[in-house]
């Protein structure tokens, strides 16, 4: 399996008057070509500042920013911010924002929206930039006439296309997806993971899914990495983690899962999110975990491997 | 009946205030300018103050005079206001039998010892007599003498202007003719009188000494009298100078500020409370009542606030209370009554309303207790913003000459020093001292304001 | 720049609206001044004064005996009297004198004339607009563009020593008004400086030749111009800030981010160009006030515009003018907020939708 985007020991920290956050501390994993890796966990877990440390959108008030990222061999987090805008952002990375609702600029016509990386970046003329806008958009399933209009006419799913069909415009190899569907009913969510789907299929993208929701994962996961308080705790194939989650708090929150058919007890994890910016000692979940032992309230459990491509961050397990 | 909300409201607002630099600057500033005025209140008693329109209450000061401090700064000793009277004439009269004539001879000896020359002279005869013969003749420290004035009095009070009267300046060329001190001619009488003929007219300095000035005064009753005055107009007099119609203008600025203060706070107060209470109204009745209260608003706020006061000042003679009175009516609607409405319609969404509503409470009280409290920090944090606009208003209002003219307010001293031209001949102490007071009030209250601000609009806090 | 049926609809409705602010104000005014009988008065002397010219020009007038004369002027003073409406009771008089104020028949000026002789108050105001206009929409223009650049500027560089400084400028030239600077700065530049004039718009005697001329207006110019541009970008520029700063923190600008578009591509497109909605919305209302400044401060400056023309009418009682230019004022704000709504209505796609 070719890696396509591999993050090693990724560390995002910002300043804020209580302290400094850790939003993301040491976060390392593989995004292999053509897969999609869902990166799960609670709200203010670090999932977005990953996301948002990859693509270098970084908080003004940012005290650390350092690790690396190698897509394609090239380590990304060496170039300077200008050659990063020129190279990297939309052409070979692209995100689709959470809040689809409030990702378009309000005063600026659809079609100019999805086509402005096209003129960016490509240097494409305007007609042809536009044109190639409503071939998009028409890509995602909406109809042309669509790049005429404004945001404010568009419904949550049909704007929640728009940012698809704009995050795929300059062909990147990774498209960062956060939280695509939360704010939308079930119903569109469903056509909009179907889109998806359908897109991975036929463009062979790679994408990187990020969600709380587990359910919603399991559609177009090849590989779970779950992460809790800004570090990650498992990291597996999506068969792996589901049928063999090894983490406590992956176990927890897969059993959180209501199933449709079987009657499931439903349990809940006791206890709330870490505070990133003084976590508990040792093992941040330690707090909330049902098998917690002396040692996890000192030391901090290691990433470690313990299959081919099997990571977890626990006592419990040893190589 | 509970009513526990509204000290917690003023309490948050007092914590904004003095939590905030800028709080604490414009409190500070306001605290001054208020222990000043009421110790210049009682510096100068309302009776004194009174008499701002009285012309002839403020004839013994110089006009257009600087300040007294203005001497430190200039290292230069400007004169101050000499009045030469009483114990420091000498009299002596003698009534001539044979003749039937009675002699009134007064002696007004002073010291003059300034670097710069007086603005105005005058003299003040108080002549208890049908008629009198007057010769003055004024002499200076090194001799040079020269006749002022010859001739008859009527009986009462006479002034006689040295520095303006023809008739005197005529003599006063003559008598320098006579002694051949021809060169300084052209300067003012008062210049002539004080000038060292050895300075040039260019740069004339005047004589430091003693000065006389000798009345004689021929009259035909033995009980007849003659009293002087001598006046001699500095150029420097009080704390703040003069205006052009010799007013003490400390007097002014100290009681311009309670006049300008009490005008900005009642406006400012009314139409807040106003405007808070009718977009509360709005919001909270809903229906037609809301609709037609904000199409009025949306009126209001257009109309031509200014002009129309200026037409009604014209058509109706008012006084500033009547002004008052106009100015709240023109501003029962306006911008707050919208933002008082968004902000009641808030409100009314959170729980406690219906928990209100269901367990009973009229729509009067909930209105009353629950609601409007909660406006309290916006009304006042808007109540401090607008006092300066209303102060300036007054003062607008002024310098297009609809202000009060009894009431010697900040903005009615700015506009008669700048209709006074005070500007044109740099007459910076009528102007620049009132200026800066309205200024610092209005500063004082823009940044208690600005503190309230942040209470008002927590979107506008900064990370 | 093609505008969607629902922009004409709004505008529309937004014209009605304001149509009937104006003539609320105009019968506000009316209702006040003739309180004191005083439109009668001036609309009765606007006929006496209409017959006697109209007689006067006919050659047998001068034939007839004084008594004569009084007794046609009154007579037909009498039927025009009748035929204006003016016997009926106070409301009907109101509403006569509105639609003559509405279509701009102000009457007569009892002391104050033109330039060209005519003591018509419509014609006297009209040929004082322009230099108002000359004056006061320059310079809004100036302070508008000179306020969002330095806004621009702020929301890029927040929390800055120039930021907090600014602060305290906008605060202090929000609470003092235009014409309060401007006695100020002409006391500092025309007195103690000289470098410009004390007021006024052209030199006595004016230059004859039209480049000279225009020089000279704008030498006159400069100082108004300044003050008027001082006292009120500071406010505005921080209220563009504050304004661009928050969009600046809504998502679609961080999505721009992430699309890789430079810098200042971001700041014009995404946040310049959404703040402008919001802020033309908030500055309408400090135009509306800012048109009422403009009294005093071209009466500081001796500006032969609309406001000196106020103070005039002020000084010598002149109370018809004082009514015209109410009216006239009245219809200069209903005209600021129309084109501002327009403007708006180009900028916010949004509002078309609401119509």
């Amino acid at each position: 399996m070719e890696s396509l985007l591999e993050v090693k020991d990724l560390r995002l920290y910002y300043r804020t008057v209580r302290g400094t956050v850790k939003a993301v501390d040491s976060v390392s994993f593989h995004v292999y070509k053509g897969e999609t890796l869902a990166l799960v966990g609670e709200s203010g877990c670090g999932k977005t500042s990953t996301a948002t440390a990859i693509m270098r959108i970084l908080p003004r008030n940012v005290d650390t920013y350092a690790g690396e990222i190698i897509l394609n061999g090239t380590n990304i987090m060496r170039m300077d911010n200008e050659r990063f805008r020129k190279e990297i952002s939309w052409k070979k990375i692209s995100m689709v924002f959470q809040g689809a609702m409030n990702a378009l600029n309000p005063v600026i016509k659809i079609g100019f929206q999805v086509a402005e990386p096209l003129i960016m970046h490509a240097k494409m003329d305007k007609d042809k930039a536009l044109s190639k806008a409503r071939e998009l958009l028409e890509s995602v399933g909406l109809p042309s006439f669509i790049a005429d209009r404004y945001p404010h006419e568009l419904s949550g799913g049909m704007k929640q296309r728009v940012v698809i069909a704009m995050a795929l415009a300059l062909n990147p190899s990774v498209v960062i997806l956060d939280e695509p569907t939360s704010a939308l009913d079930v119903i569109t969510q469903a056509n909009i993971m179907n889109l998806l789907k359908k897109l991975k299929k036929e463009e062979s993208l790679s994408y990187i899914l990020i969600t709380h929701d587990l359910a919603l994962s399991s559609e177009l996961a090849d590989r779970i990495a779950v992460m809790y308080g800004g570090k990650l705790v498992e990291y597996g194939t999506a068969e792996q983690i589901y049928l063999n989650a090894k983490h406590p708090y992956s176990q927890k929150l897969l059993s959180s899962i209501p199933t449709l058919r079987t009657d499931k007890k439903l349990e809940f994890i006791p206890g709330s999110p870490p505070d990133l910016v003084s976590p508990p000692s040792g093992c941040r979940f330690h707090p909330r975990c049902p098998y917690v032992m002396p040692i996890c309230k000192e030391k901090e459990p290691i990433f470690q491997r313990i299959e081919e491509d099997r990571y977890v961050a626990c006592f419990l397990y040893k190589e | 009946m509970k009513m526990p909300k509204i000290p917690r409201e003023l309490q948050e607002i007092a914590d904004a205030i003095l939590h905030s630099k800028a709080g604490i600057f414009g409190l500070t500033i306001l605290v001054i300018i208020i222990i000043l005025s009421t110790l210049a209140l009682i510096y100068v008693p309302f009776n004194i103050a009174k008499e701002w329109n009285n012309p002839l209450f403020w004839q013994r000061n110089p006009r257009l005079a600087l300040p007294s401090w203005v001497n430190m700064l200039l290292g230069r000793k400007l004169p101050e206001t000499i009045i030469v009277a009483n114990e420091s004439i000498r009299k002596y009269s003698y009534y001539l039998e044979t003749a039937g004539l009675k002699c009134n001879m007064l002696e007004a000896k002073f010291p003059y010892d300034y670097q710069d020359f007086p603005s105005e002279l005058r003299l003040v005869l108080y002549v208890n007599a049908e008629k009198i013969l007057t010769d003055i003749k004024w002499i200076q420290p090194n001799g040079i003498e020269i006749t002022l004035w010859k001739g008859f009095l009527q009986g009462g009070l006479n002034s006689i202007y040295i520095s303006s009267q023809s008739d005197i300046y005529d003599n006063i060329v003559n008598s320098l003719k006579r002694l051949n001190l021809t060169s300084y001619i052209p300067m003012r009488p008062e210049i002539i009188l004080f000038m060292d003929n050895n300075s040039s007219n260019n740069n004339p300095t005047p004589v430091n000494g003693i000065y006389t000035l000798k009345i004689a005064a021929t009259s035909l009753n033995r009980m007849d009298d003659v009293d002087a005055a001598l006046i001699i107009y500095g150029r420097v007099f009080g704390l703040a100078g003069t205006d052009d119609k010799r007013r003490d203008l400390f007097v002014g600025l100290v009681w311009g500020a309670p006049i300008a203060l009490s005008f900005g706070l009642i406006a400012a107060l009314a139409t807040s409370f106003l405007q808070t209470f009718i977009g509360s109204l709005s919001a909270w009745y809903g229906g037609l009542v809301d609709e037609v209260i904000q199409r009025i608003t949306d009126v209001y706020m257009i109309l031509p606030f200014l002009p129309i006061l200026i037409t009604i000042s014209i058509v109706y003679r008012i006084d500033i209370w009547m002004l008052l009175l106009v100015v709240v009516g023109l501003s029962i609607f306006g911008g707050s009554t919208k933002t008082a409405r968004s902000m009641t319609l808030q409100i009314m969404t959170e729980q406690y309303i219906e928990a209100a509503i269901s367990y009973g409470a009229s729509r009067k009280r909930i209105l009353l207790l629950y609601i409007l409290p909660r406006l309290l920090p916006y009304t006042l944090a808007n109540i401090v913003l607008s006092v300066p606009s209303y102060v300036f208003l007054e003062a607008a209002l002024s310098v297009l000459g609809l202000g009060d003219p009894m009431m010697p307010t900040w903005g009615k001293i700015i506009s008669d020093a700048y209709s006074g031209g005070a500007v044109e001949h740099g007459l910076w102490w009528w102007i620049l001292l009132p200026s800066a007071l309205i200024i610092l009030t209005a500063i004082s209250f823009a940044f208690i304001g600005l503190a309230l601000d942040k209470v008002v609009n927590p979107r506008l806090r900064e990370r | 720049m093609w505008l969607p049926l629902t922009t004409f609809k709004y505008l529309g409705k937004r014209a009605l609206f304001l149509l009937v602010t104006l003539i609320v104000a105009v019968y506000l005014t009316i209702m006040v001044a003739n309180a004191g009988g005083l439109i009668d008065n001036i609309l009765k002397a606007q006929i006496r004064y209409d017959i006697v010219s109209s007689l006067a020009r006919s050659p047998t007038w001068s034939e007839l005996t004084e008594e004569e004369q009084k007794r046609i002027i009154d007579e037909r003073f009498q039927i025009a009297i009748k035929a204006k409406g003016l016997d009926k009771s106070f409301i009907e008089r109101t509403f006569i004198y509105l639609v003559d104020a509405l279509t701009l028949r102000l009457g007569r000026a009892l002391f104050i004339a033109s330039a060209s002789g005519s003591k018509n108050v419509g014609d006297i105001i009209l040929e004082r607009l322009p230099q108002t206009v000359l004056l006061f929409t320059t310079g809004t223009i100036i302070y508008s563009i000179v306020g969002l650049v330095l806004g621009l500027y702020m929301t890029k560089h927040p929390g800055g020593l120039f930021d907090k400084a600014f602060s305290v400028f906008a605060i202090v030239t929000q609470v003092i008004p235009p014409w309060f600077f401007g006695i100020l700065f002409i006391m500092v530049f025309a007195y103690y400086l000289g470098i410009t004039p004390f007021g006024g718009m052209v030199s006595v005697p004016p230059p004859k030749d039209p480049v000279s001329y225009a020089l000279d207006v704008a030498y006159h110019m400069a100082l108004p111009l300044f003050t008027w541009v001082f006292s009120l970008f500071g406010a505005w520029a921080y209220i563009a800030r504050n304004l661009m700063v928050q969009i600046s923190e809504e998502d679609f600008v961080t999505a721009a981010r992430a699309k890789g578009l430079p810098e200042n591509t971001l700041m014009r497109r995404y946040v310049l160009r959404p703040s402008l909605p919001p802020v033309v919305t908030i500055v309408s209302l400090s135009l509306i006030s800012s048109w009422q400044g403009a009294i005093i401060t071209e009466t500081v400056f001796n500006w032969p515009g609309l406001g000196t023309l106020f103070f005039q009418a002020i000084n010598s009682l002149d109370a018809p003018v004082v009514i015209g230019l109410t009216v006239v004022y009245a219809y200069l704000l209903v005209f600021t907020v129309l084109i501002l709504d327009l403007i708006y209505s180009i900028l916010d796609p949004r509002i078309r939708a609401r119509g």
